[in-house]
């Protein structure tokens, strides 16, 4: 056996070991990793959309002390012949990821609305605005959450 | 007896006809997440306004599907176009425990 092989062999029995003491903590905390792991594919799937986020302005703060309610402002002007008929408010890391849905009956050129967000935690707010070709345009805006707005006992 | 929830809605900006003025509404609504639990470990059933429909002389102008991320007490500004002759908004909701709530406001012509 070269010396090489056996730091090899070593470093691989090292690591085996490792996993398995890993094993148990993975088992007693499955939860955790399963909601990560949903919040990385929400995430990573608006991301995907590769949104145009012309025409769309949020004004949401960079800090807030609670999630229990966060002031979102948004302004979306369509782009030149497309109207607005639908808003969507998602919050990729909320236990159910969309907020609000704003139809508009009417689809309007331009749109502005305000409300007050409940957040689970440190997120990017992300807001959605299909036109009436079907295209769609969004922006996000992150925010710091100091604590947060879920108390479900865990 | 059911219990009135209050809800108010007010308007910013000069009420003339063709101006487009915000309308502010707010609703004391609880907004349970169905996630809490309460002090003796009971799970908190799950309550919010999952309808909000804005009509404006009895025509539908925004139809709003709020979820859990929405802050208790929900409060939501838009924008109202002054018709000529100036009118009512009128905002109903509906929660997942099935209570009905509306309010009305007068679009009153300034002078």
């Amino acid at each position: 056996m070269t010396p090489s092989t056996s730091t090899a062999t070593s470093h691989t029995r090292r690591c085996a070991c490792l996993a398995l003491a890993a094993l148990p903590l993975l088992a007693a905390t499955p939860g955790v990793f399963a909601q990560a792991f949903i919040d990385h594919v929400r995430q990573n799937h608006l991301e995907a959309m590769k949104l145009n986020s012309d025409g769309v302005v949020m004004d949401f703060p960079r800090l807030a002390d609670t999630g229990s309610a966060v002031p979102l402002q948004v302004q979306i002007n369509a782009p030149a012949g497309l109207k607005i008929e639908l808003i969507e408010v998602f919050l990729p890391e909320n236990p159910n990821t969309r907020a609000l849905k704003l139809r508009l009956p009417e689809p309007q050129a331009s749109y502005n609305f305000s409300t007050r967000l409940r957040l689970a935690g440190t997120q990017e707010a992300w807001v959605v605005a299909t036109m009436t070709d079907g295209s769609k345009r969004g922006a996000s805006k992150p925010t710091i959450i100091t604590s947060s707005a879920c108390f479900d006992g865990s | 007896m059911a219990t009135q929830i209050p809800s108010r809605l007010t308007f910013v900006g000069n009420i003339r006809p063709g101006n487009t003025v915000e309308a502010r509404w707010i609703v004391g609504h609880p907004m349970e997440t169905g996630f809490r639990v309460d002090d003796s470990g009971v799970p908190v059933k799950r309550n919010v306004i999952t309808q909000i429909r804005v009509t404006l002389n009895g025509k539908l102008i925004l139809d709003m599907e709020p979820g859990t991320g929405i802050s208790s007490n929900p409060f939501v500004a838009f924008p109202v176009t002054v018709p000529t002759e100036g009118g009512t908004v009128t905002v109903d909701w509906l929660d997942d425990a099935g209570a009905r709530g509306s309010v009305q406001s007068i679009l009153l012509l300034e002078k």
